[in-house]
């Protein structure tokens, strides 16, 4: 006995141990999860390392100087205070708005990694406990989290900064706040993340329910969205009626920062900064109060986190809801239909009962023409000479481009995304193309289709002739399909299914990077040449525009058909 | 008195340099080789220091009139001679150092007769360099000309006398020839499949194949007819154009339109930048199929001929002058472009690769003349001759492998290099208007643009005050001026611009190997196409190929490499099933039995060998192949949101199957699996199990000749697997062949009829199940025996330059 109590460690040097033990184990498993996640594999070349590395900076950079930029428009133009500084509340409404997007993409990635990831089953027969796990994935969804905020938060914070002339401690304090407000977002979405799977499960299991609830908050916001354009009076006429406008905005700002008190305040504890205070003040007893509640939220979502969510975890890992079986009494009939028209169907039934693929799509086609409504609603009634008209149209054009271009990223890992299925598109004895091009038709329908109505809503305002709104829905529609094709032949050319044989969800899929990169410059410099044919001869612009994106989408659709030709084989 | 000495001195340098030749001839090869050269460098020396020495007075001709000649015919027929004798004494220089194609034949008919010409013209030659009169005076450039008129003279007879004419169309003519047995076989095919055709819609299917077969034919003479004469244009174009002097245009036709500007991105600028863009890819498709010494030639040709007529303001008396020297980067890239070629400078040349290129584009963009800048002026001439040269030919040099593609490194001493440009040119800046500022120097400098506010004042006023910070130090009475923020910046903007134009570049190269391997890779196709016609001898290609074997599936020499991988996965495989045979496939894991059966329903392509299924060959007929092969996975990969309704009938569309037949087999499987309560439920609720019977049905829905199975019985219900067994055997007994591979060798030895087991990529053993229960031994026995005493090595693969595997036996392989 006595010599069991002299080996017995004291408790102290025995948490420490554990904790010691538990980090080295945390570590692997965390890393495990994080590369999986995040694209780490330019690391293993020095070159790339500098690439990556000067690219982000100068992302960085870059984000952060336009915004400074920005700011110092507001400020120079005296648009929402007089005095030369960034009215506090202007910068409350901008962050409330990042915060909230922020949060609901962080909802998204903690409910997916916590209960959806097909690793979850794997992770579990590692030997380490299941809290340990649990914290893992909330770490890695931390982690992640904390890098997105650093590249779209920080900017914000750091122009604030450099426009309110903020001393550099700001700097340092702000990136403090940054990580703080990570970790809260973490713990509350870890909490809220209960019921959002819940509703992911009942609309999973009720297909109907989902549709319902998705056909009513798109008839809804449309409905709200039109109504509010329609709002916006016939002649806008800034210059005369400022004045008026200038305090209608001051009763807005007021009334949002009467609304939104606990935003007001975080913001306040991560700036230092307050309405009406022009010095960086972070130790005020007001911030002091508000760093204890956002504390004690934290411990305590963390608590609940831990009591609810883990097992939850637990369950869903060990018990997937898909394997329930549903019995369908009715019985189907066998169709024949041609090869080709088959891939299409059977496609589009998969892209149908897979609810992230239909509802961007969908919300693309749905969103398109409405924004393009509003845009030229605002232009037509402000009083434009001509060169705004024709940067009108081209900025019509960039929006166009920009969203539709943006909804074929999703193309640029639809054949990764088949896993281990993709051999069924080599075995069957049809030429490649077949069911390849099957899997592309739907998005290129219902873009095709809501380029149509936004060009329609151009013609309506812009007042084009029926040959030239042809012609330009020709050439949009070319330009379109060009860059489906182009983003379909980099997955075809490039494969990740790997990629998706482990998490099924990979947020930075190389292809779909490049697909994105690829979509924007299309967008900007189709836009900027339109813009510059405009000036130059604005009768022959658009059928200039149409002969460039058929060029296009004759070489697109040659190196699409012509590299499944050559290389599908071994891909 | 004088024109007879010039005459003399011409006619005696020739007949030296003649009896020198065909002394040195005589002697040896390496003689004459040595000779050659000294040569070249000798009329190189002559015509550099007579050119250098000052300007051609027919240069001062406007509009073909000038004080040399009152006739205009003369005046014209004088510039095309100094022309000419640019481009000829260019081809003699580089004789002595390049042994490429067509050259004999440009020295016989171009640099031979000009130099006769100019011989003869002797006294009109003097007068047309030199000025009026020139021919009746002593002058030293005189007698320099006459020596290289006398060098160019002999040079070019000893050459035309020693060289024979050799034809050189062996390989064009190989070429033509099996384009033509090409064409035969297509033709032949065609006709034969013209006659098989009796039907309405296959007469019509026909007629649409003549039409097209027609205009391809037509097309490929047209192309065959461009290939064939098409370098021969752009070498002489390339001879002539090169080393077209900058005043040429104003000299014959004098000052263009005062439209014609090349300003503003009107139409003269654009159709000027537009062949700026276009004429490295004509230089880069002429040349890119060209040997590496016929390459080098053509660019250096190019370099020298464009510094020639570059050079023609930039004569002994402007390097005097510090403030008239090269030093704006595309002005040295003149120099530097034929200096790296001749002297293989790798660190000089990169430092232009990144540096140069990007700065003679945004000058091309913006040209700093004034509104009065005149298409045909001499100046906007050498203005775009100097550009094109910095802008394209060091992607040139690189494009057709005179140098590599930079690395890193490479991109870090650029960089040192430009530093070092940089600073020195600062120097020299400050210097040159801190000494005209004391009237010490006639004029300012500006090297490249970063002393004036010429760069500034284009990107706006931001610029101008950065330029306006400035940092000023008197030495001995002089200021020297420097804007330190403004040239700093400057420099650092420079250099992320090189480190973007790199990534432009890589993009480039990467489309330019694309597009080069997609040709490869058509022709590659296309061959396997006229292989395929020529076997068919006349048959319709959807026929099998050796219908001998429509019950069959056969291996031969079989070969599978992954990628660049350093084994092979198969090394020559044969096999042979027949149909009526249930044939079990055995092997460790990693053997190679998936990727054989891979390679067999078309998942992966073949890398040497052939592989036949039912007659039809796997390569070169696949979707003929697939139509008679079923195949179940080892994993139940399926689409998972379809029905196993709907995913079946998806394969059976895609096979083709008849909705009777169709509705007749799905029934029969669905009651034989037991899946009636779950068919029409989305897949991805189905257990393993479940999905592993889809697949099978999947396999089965056509009615397939050939059942290939790839470890099907894992995860399967005992019920199943009997089933799936039965199955088995019933196909074979109708017939058919069931190829499938295993880990359960109690299951094989029960079904199959013959077994094969393979080991490292070799087939080491094929065997009927009988002979080895007659040799006394258990099937797990005798594979346990086999596998362990099988002394074979993975082969390794070591690549060919042309990229095909070349295999390296390391242990032959032994079968006890």
């Amino acid at each position: 006995m006595e010599k069991q109590k002299e080996k017995k460690p004291n408790g102290f040097k025995n948490f420490f141990k554990s904790l010691g033990n538990n980090f080295k184990l945390l570590n692997p498993l965390v890393m495990m999860q994080l590369k999986d996640k995040v694209d780490f594999s330019y690391l293993k070349s020095r070159k790339k390392t500098i690439f990556k590395t000067v690219f982000s900076v100068a992302t960085f950079v870059l984000i952060t100087a336009l915004i400074y930029l920005l700011f110092n428009i507001v400020v120079g133009l005296g648009l929402f205070s007089f005095l030369q500084v960034l009215n506090f509340r202007v910068y409350l409404v901008l962050m409330t708005i990042l915060f909230g997007l922020s949060f609901l993409s962080c909802l998204v990635n903690v409910t997916k990694t916590l209960y959806f990831a097909k690793d979850n089953p794997v992770l579990l027969t590692l030997p380490v406990t299941n809290g340990m796990i649990f914290s893992s994935k909330l770490i890695v969804c931390f982690v992640y989290e904390l890098l997105k905020n650093v590249t779209y938060i920080l900017p914000f914070f750091i122009a604030y900064g450099l426009v309110m002339k903020l001393p550099v401690w700001f700097y340092l304090w702000a990136i403090l706040s940054l990580i703080f407000f990570t970790i809260i977002i973490v713990a509350v979405c870890g909490l809220l993340s209960i019921p959002a799977m819940l509703v992911a499960i009942l609309f999973k299991k009720n297909r109907v329910l989902e549709i319902i609830t998705v056909i009513a908050v798109i008839v809804g916001g449309s409905y709200l969205v039109i109504k509010t354009i329609s709002m916006i009076p016939e002649n806008i006429d800034l210059v005369r009626d400022w004045g008026k406008i200038y305090w209608e905005i001051q009763d807005f700002l007021i009334n949002f920062e009467n609304n939104t008190i606990i935003i007001n305040y975080m913001l306040q504890l991560f700036t230092g900064m307050s309405y009406g205070s022009y010095i960086f003040t972070p130790f005020s007893t007001r911030n002091l109060l508000t760093f204890v509640n956002c504390f004690a939220t934290i411990v305590g979502c963390l608590v609940f986190v831990y009591l609810l969510s883990k097992p939850l975890f637990l369950k869903m890992a060990s018990n997937p809801f898909e394997y329930r079986k549903k019995v369908i009494k009715h019985f189907g009939k066998n169709r024949k239909m041609r090869p080709f028209s088959s891939a299409v169907v059977r496609n589009s039934q998969i892209i149908f009962r897979t609810s992230n693929l239909i509802y961007s799509v969908l919300a693309t086609a749905v969103i398109l023409p409405i924004a393009i409504f509003l845009q030229n609603k605002i232009i037509a009634a402000m009083d434009t000479r001509i060169l705004g008209n024709y940067m009108g149209i081209a900025f019509n054009i960039l929006i166009i481009l920009l969203m539709t271009l943006s909804s074929n990223v999703a193309i640029a890992s639809t054949f990764s995304k088949e896993g281990n299925s993709a051999y069924l598109n080599k075995v069957n004895p049809v030429k490649y193309v077949v069911p390849l091009t099957g899997k592309i038709v739907l998005n290129a329908i219902i873009c095709v289709a809501s380029i149509i109505a936004s060009v329609v809503m151009i013609t309506i305002f812009a007042k084009l002739t029926v040959m030239q709104t042809i012609l330009l829905a020709l050439a949009l529609i070319m330009l379109y399909l060009a860059h489906l094709l182009w983003s379909a032949e980099i997955d075809i050319m490039n494969p990740q299914n790997r990629l998706y044989q482990t998490t099924g969800d990979v947020h930075k899929n190389p292809n779909e990077n490049k697909s994105t990169i690829i979509a924007f410059i299309l967008s900007a410099v189709f836009a900027f040449v339109c813009f510059l044919l405009m000036r130059e001869n604005v009768n022959v612009v658009y059928l200039k525009m149409f002969f460039i994106s058929l060029i296009l989408l004759g070489v697109r659709t040659y190196l699409y058909l012509t590299k499944i030709k050559l290389y599908y084989k071994e891909k | 008195m004088f024109q007879v000495i010039y005459y003399l001195i011409g006619l005696v340098v020739a007949g030296g340099v003649l009896a020198l030749g065909l002394f040195l001839n005589k002697k040896s090869n390496r003689a004459i080789n040595i000779g050659f050269k000294l040569f070249s460098l000798l009329l190189a020396a002559f015509f550099i220091v007579r050119y250098m020495l000052g300007p051609d007075a027919i240069a001062e001709t406007f509009k073909l009139e000038n004080t040399i000649f009152d006739n205009k015919v003369l005046n014209f027929l004088a510039i095309i001679l100094v022309w000419f004798t640019y481009s000829s004494n260019l081809l003699l220089e580089l004789y002595g150092f390049f042994k490429v194609k067509r050259l004999n034949g440009f020295i016989k008919f171009i640099a031979f007769p000009i130099a006769v010409l100019n011989f003869m013209l002797t006294s009109f030659n003097l007068s047309v360099i030199l000025g009026s009169g020139a021919s009746g005076v002593f002058s030293l450039r005189a007698i320099i000309f006459a020596i290289e008129i006398g060098l160019a003279l002999g040079y070019s007879v000893l050459i035309f006398v020693l060289t024979t004419r050799k034809r050189e169309k062996k390989e064009v003519e190989a070429t033509d020839n099996q384009e033509q047995v090409n064409f035969e076989i297509e033709k032949k095919y065609q006709k034969i499949r013209k006659q098989a055709a009796t039907n309405f819609s296959g007469k019509v299917k026909n007629l649409f194949s003549d039409i097209w077969f027609g205009l391809t034919v037509a097309f490929r003479a047209v192309v065959r007819f461009i290939k064939k004469y098409w370098f021969n244009v752009f070498a002489v174009l390339a001879i002539f154009i090169s080393t077209m002097p900058s005043y040429i245009m104003q000299s014959i036709f004098g000052y263009a339109h005062q439209v014609y500007k090349l300003l503003d991105f009107e139409i003269p600028h654009r159709i000027i930048l537009y062949a700026g863009l276009l004429l490295p890819f004509i230089i880069h498709y002429s040349l890119r199929s060209k040997d590496y010494n016929e390459r080098k030639f053509y660019l250096m040709f190019i370099c020298l001929g464009t510094l020639l007529s570059y050079s023609f303001t930039k004569k002994f008396d402007a390097f005097l002058d510090p403030t008239s020297w090269p030093l704006h980067l595309c002005n040295t890239a003149m120099y530097i472009m034929p200096l790296v070629l001749i002297f293989n400078m790798k660190r000089l040349f990169y430092f232009t690769y990144f540096i140069n290129v990007l700065g003679a584009f945004f000058a091309m963009l913006m040209p700093n003349y004034s509104s009065a800048s005149n298409l045909f002026s001499q100046s906007i001439l050498n203005f775009y001759i100097n550009h094109y040269i910095a802008f394209f030919m060091p992607i040139l040099f690189v494009s057709l492998e005179m140098f590599t593609r930079p690395k890193l490194k490479q991109f870090i001493y650029s960089m040192m290099f430009f530093a070092g440009y940089f600073v020195a040119v600062i120097f020299i800046n400050a210097l040159f208007t801190g000494l005209f500022e004391a009237g010490l120097a006639s004029q300012t400098t500006d090297y490249f643009f970063v002393n004036s506010d010429f760069i500034a004042d284009k990107l706006g006023e931001w610029a101008e005050r950065l330029r306006d910070i400035t940092a000023s130090f008197s030495v001995n009475g002089i200021t020297l001026t420097f804007y330190p923020v403004y040239q700093v910046l400057f420099f650092l903007a420079y250099v992320l611009l090189g480190l973007g134009v790199w990534f432009v570049y890589e993009q480039g190269y990467q489309i330019a190997n694309s597009v080069a391997d997609m040709s490869v890779r058509k022709q590659k196709i296309k061959l396997e196409q006229l292989a395929l016609m020529t076997k068919m001898n006349g048959r319709s290609l959807n026929e099998p190929m050796n219908p001998e074997n429509k019950n069959k599936l056969i291996l031969r020499d079989f070969t599978k490499r992954y990628g660049n991988s350093e084994v092979l996965a198969v090394d020559k495989a044969n096999l042979e099933v027949k149909g009526g045979e249930v044939f079990g496939f055995l092997g460790p894991n990693g053997a190679g039995k998936s990727t054989i059966i891979k390679t067999i329903v078309g998942i992966q392509p073949i890398t040497s060998g052939e592989i036949e299924v039912c007659g039809y060959d796997v390569n070169s007929q696949p979707v003929e192949a697939k139509r008679c092969i079923g195949f179940v996975p080892d994993h139940y990969a399926l689409y998972e949101k379809l029905t196993g309704r709907e995913y079946i009938n998806y394969i059976a569309d895609l096979y083709g199957v008849p909705e009777k037949e169709r509705n007749e087999r799905i029934d029969g499987f669905v009651k034989r699996f037991e899946l009636e309560g779950a068919f029409d439920n989305q897949m991805k609720t189905y257990s393993h199990g479940m999905k592993q019977k889809i697949a099978i049905m999947a396999a089965l829905v056509h009615d397939p000749k050939v059942w290939i199975l790839d470890e099907p019985l894992t995860g399967l219900d005992p019920n199943s697997i009997y089933q799936v067994k039965k199955c088995m055997e019933d196909r074979a007994k109708e017939g058919y062949i069931v190829f499938f591979s295993s880990h359960i060798i109690d299951v094989v030895e029960k079904i199959c009829t013959r077994i094969a087991i393979i080991k490292k990529g070799h087939i080491i053993v094929t065997k009927s199940v009988k002979d080895i229960e007659k040799s006394g031994v258990s099937l797990e026995e005798f594979y346990m025996n086999t596998i362990n005493n099988a002394d074979v090595e993975a082969k390794k693969a070591v690549p060919e330059e042309n990229g095909e595997p070349k295999e390296e036996n390391k242990k032959s392989k032994k079968a006890k």
